[in-house]
């Protein structure tokens, strides 16, 4: 089923996605079943380096994308090509090769990290699950610890010593430690503050620019993904209703469910420092 | 807080010790039997005689008369620490003749009197207490183990194996208990070897005892399947190994620990009540229970009040864990991480 | 109505699967009733072969289930090889003293822990209620055995209480007399049942009802003005009635199985001695019917549990409680 054909334009997209659909049954009992579909032919596409906002209230379907997209679900159709390859129904086996390529950052970093390991233990899971060697995955764990701007000193203090947005941080790392090419961001900055939240994005933009890291940020905030996407794409009840490049979203919206979102946003492009000046 | 959980452990740490070395502290053989003494009343320990206070305690001999036991006051038998006495085996280890306490013979020294057959009750006390002891704590550990084991399996893989080992449950925990046990231990071979009884007995017991635990671990297991560190694991492409080693099973031995607090007095009990009725190990062999089933001749309740020994044994060991179980209850109960 | 018939289904089941497990285990005995009788040198092979084919011994084990679930049908459950009788009449017999020491029982521990648990937590702090958390927590902890044999021991010693023995049923007896006879033979083990049960329901009456008072609108009632008697009687009990509806179930359910040890112990007629008899002796069928008769009793008591909860509960009624 693999799939090695690259598309030859000079700008390829490094990540396309093309008729994605994903149902769920729904109802307890046996006779009682019924299939919710939760994304409809979902088509997007992500240039290498660049980042896409996928906005919508809850229950659209975004993290349904996001989950199918990083493969921890299979889709009922639909393609996944990244970098050339189609990964929408590969085996388990063939899976694990290209799962160190996209990594995905979750909504509650509070719960998407183990509260009983160490710093050290929660970034080099990845690595242990790889079966790297104990000095190889410390010497790596250094490394992306920095990169989030956080000290290699506090590689050994339990995840409970860190905070919300820290912990968010040690995600990050733990995500860049099999080195990715593809970041998914499911809510990652919900349950944040503001000022939390600028910090980490701001770094996001900083590593995205060290690794050229191509970005899927789902949100339900139009404001932050503003600052941070070079193009939009609203989701309303299972499909895409209307995407484009950032600026043609904010300035000019055409469908209902964006201009509700953008309504309901505070005030875009003013909020956060981009790249330049802002804490970080 | 602290210092309470301190207490208990060191407290259980040394009931444990005790027992385990009971060959050691136990002055005679349990089976040793005396046919000049039956029913002897407890050793008196005496500090002062017509000479005066002495720094060794002492004893009498018993002697049989017409009216019940006296004291022979005409010789006294000091009594001396770590003396050569019966020989065993020490922890399975080694050969040894020493025991901590006793009287040179024909004086005897039987601090909780003597039974029937004139058996020092303290000395069976003791063995007694390391085979209902070690029942019960080997009945924990297979109810652990096996509850466990279907646990993981159950919320694991959900669906079919989980609904099924759920119903299992159920039917296991609404099965009347003793009688249930009564039942299953008489269809196995009655009058076996002790080791094989002992044997039969733990296994009996634990495997009975395996749905709580399980439904217990399920619980468990389900809630942190769907954790999002999980689903962060697999998003790195962790096996179901890896993740039950590395997620599930630390959260499990929290609830492993409660339960076996909870579980070994009630195993204890179980393997008393059944040496009680005769089911489980017979004499020769000491047990806390079978010791019991000889209370209940209405003439030896009566007069021989010392043979309530067990009862005293079983009273503080059973309080110490149950005091255990409730610090480690509350201990659990306590804000965890990752709630 | 749905759940009714729910609750009817698995009690069912759950009854079926009992037997099938209780038939599973005596397949895997290595010995039997005959292995005594055949050490017996005057039991010529002969008869210990009658005998097996006489009570279906030598069948295949489904076909024994089959001849044993059709014997159930016509209320027979077997047959009992020491007694060579039906093994139902057998149970039942037992099972009445056996009912009579427990209904007593329970009824007089309800008596008492009811009001108790409500009062001790009402007065909560006060030093009998610790004095009671205390000899409550030794109680609930020791295993009943010990209990039992500690509180026969004190009995007899102070010659607390009288001690008879003999039949219960005697002919040719007024039935004053027998009465009389009756409740001294009783009271020894209705005391150590009440003692014994009261510590666990207290705790668990004076648990809930301490719940009930920590809750908002318990203590908005108090804010209201309402007196305390009125907002205990009004408020509290009622709310407080769920989790003691459960444990009544549960007593219900132990009313057969409960009372084994004491019944032994005390000398008491009941199924206890009956079943420790037949367990000693390898009665097959009489063992199972035991089993089977305290199993309907727990999962009768459970169901009734249930059922009265349903009644009183009206959150369950409405689904309140099934939020996923």
């Amino acid at each position: 089923m693999a799939n090695s054909v690259r598309t030859s334009e000079p700008n390829h997209p490094f990540l396309r996605v093309q008729g994605l659909s994903k149902r769920y049954l729904a109802g307890g009992r046996w006779h009682r079943r019924v299939h919710m579909a939760a994304a409809i032919e979902i088509d997007f596409e992500i240039g290498k380096g660049k980042t896409l906002a996928l906005v919508g209230a809850s229950g659209s379907g975004k993290s349904t994308v996001a989950r199918c997209v990083t493969r921890l679900e299979r889709p009922d159709a639909g393609q996944i090509w990244l970098d050339g390859r189609d990964i929408a129904q590969l085996s388990r086996r063939d899976l694990a090769l290209v799962r160190p390529g996209i990594q995905m950052i979750f909504q509650d970093a509070v719960t998407s990290i183990n509260p009983r390991f160490s710093a050290a233990e929660a970034i080099e899971e990845p690595l242990r699950i790889q079966g790297k060697n104990s000095s190889e995955r410390r010497s790596i764990a250094e490394k992306v610890i920095q990169e989030v701007a956080l000290s290699p000193a506090w590689l050994d203090r339990s995840v409970m010593q860190f905070s919300g947005g820290q912990r968010q941080r040690l995600a990050i790392a733990r995500a860049l430690t099999t080195q990715p090419k593809v970041l998914v961001l499911d809510e990652a900055f919900t349950g944040l503050d503001l000022s939390t939240q600028a910090q980490i994005a701001n770094l996001l933009l900083d590593l995205q620019a060290a690794h050229a890291l191509t970005c899927l940020v789902i949100s339900h905030d139009l404001t932050l993904v503003t600052n941070m996407a070079d193009a939009v794409a609203v989701m309303s009840h299972g499909r895409i209703v209307e995407q484009g490049s950032t600026r043609q979203i904010v300035r000019d919206p055409k469908h209902e469910e964006t201009k509700k979102l953008l309504s309901s946003a505070k005030t875009a492009e003013s909020q956060l420092a981009r790249r330049a000046g802002a804490s970080a | 807080m602290r210092t309470k959980t301190a207490i208990l452990i060191a407290a259980l740490a040394a009931l444990h010790l005790a027992l385990l070395c009971a060959a050691f502290i136990a002055p005679y053989d349990p089976v040793a039997q005396n046919r000049e003494l039956p029913y002897a009343p407890p050793t008196r320990l005496h500090l002062h005689d017509a000479a005066g206070w002495h720094l060794r305690p002492f004893v009498y001999r018993w002697t049989l008369g017409d009216e019940g036991y006296l004291e022979d006051k005409s010789e006294s038998f000091p009594v001396h620490l770590l003396t050569t006495g019966s020989s065993y085996e020490f922890l399975g280890i080694f050969d040894t003749t020493r025991h901590l306490f006793g009287v040179a013979p024909p004086a005897s020294i039987a601090l909780f009197g003597t039974d029937g057959f004139g058996r020092d009750e303290f000395s069976r006390v003791l063995y007694g207490g390391q085979i209902s002891v070690a029942a019960g704590i080997a009945a924990t550990l297979i109810a652990l183990l096996a509850g466990a084991l279907f646990g993981v399996i159950a919320g694991y893989y959900g669906n079919w194996t989980d609904q099924s080992l759920m119903a299992g449950t159920e039917l296991f925990l609404s099965l009347p208990w003793l009688y249930f046990l009564l039942g299953v231990r008489a269809f196995l071979p009655l009058h076996v070897s002790p080791v094989r009884t002992f044997f039969l007995l733990t296994c009996v017991i634990g495997l009975i005892g395996w749905a709580r635990p399980a439904r217990l671990v399920r619980g468990i297991v389900l809630s942190s399947r769907t954790r999002n560190y999980v689903l962060a694991a697999r998003s790195f492409g962790a096996s179901d190994l890896h993740v039950i080693r590395e997620h599930i099973l630390p959260e499990i031995l929290g609830v492993l620990m409660t339960q076996a607090t909870v579980l070994v007095p009630r195993y204890i009990a179980a393997e008393v009540t059944l040496s009680f009725f005769g089911l489980g190990v017979n004499e020769p062999v000491a047990s806390w229970g079978n010791m019991l089933s000889t209370l209940q001749q209405y003439s030896v309740l009566v007069s021989y009040a010392w043979l309530l020994a067990p009862v005293g044994a079983l009273i503080i060991t059973s309080v110490i864990y149950a005091l255990l179980a409730d610090v480690v209850q509350s201990r659990l109960e306590f804000p965890q991480p990752g709630n | 109505m749905r759940y009714l018939g729910r609750t009817l289904v698995r009690a069912i089941l759950l009854l079926a699967g009992i037997s099938i497990l209780c038939f599973l285990f005596t397949e895997m005995a290595p010995g039997s009733f005959f292995d005594e009788l055949r050490l017996n040198p005057q039991v010529s092979p002969e008869t210990i072969a009658n005998l097996r084919s006489r009570y279906g011994l030598d069948q295949p084990l489904v076909v024994r289930y089959g001849r044993w679930v059709k014997s159930a049908a016509r209320a027979d459950f077997g047959y009992s090889i020491a007694y060579n009788a039906p093994v139902a009449p057998l149970l039942w017999g037992r099972a009445k003293n056996t009912l009579l020491l427990t209904a007593t029982g329970m009824l007089l521990t309800w008596l008492i822990s009811l009001p108790l648990g409500v009062w001790l937590a009402a007065r909560r702090g006060h030093m009998l209620d610790q004095a009671f958390s205390i000899a409550s927590s030794f109680v609930v902890s020791i295993p009943e055995v010990v209990i039992a044999v500690a509180l026969l021991a004190i009995v007899v010693r102070w010659r607390l209480l009288p001690l008879s023995a003999g039949p219960l049923h005697g002919e040719g007896i007024s039935l004053r007399t027998h009465v009389q006879d009756l409740a001294t033979r009783m009271l020894l083990p209705v005391t150590i049942l009440v003692f014994v049960e009261s510590a666990i329901i207290v705790r668990h009456v004076r648990a809930s009802v301490l719940e009930v008072l920590g809750t908002p609108f318990v203590q908005a009632a108090h804010s209201f003005g309402i007196c305390r008697a009125r907002v205990l009687f009004r408020h509290v009990l009622p709310a407080a009635a769920s989790p003691a509806i459960s444990l009544f179930g549960f007593s219900l359910a132990g009313l057969v199985s409960g009372s084994l040890l004491i019944e032994v112990i005390c000398g008491w007629p009941g199924l206890g001695p009956l079943i420790l008899e037949a367990t000693l002796s390898r009665d097959l069928y009489l063992v199972i019917g035991g089993i089977m008769l305290s199993a309907l009793f727990m999962v009768g008591g459970n169901l009734i549990a249930d059922l009265m909860l349903l009644a009183a509960d009206p959150r369950i009624r409405t689904g309140a409680l099934d939020a996923h």
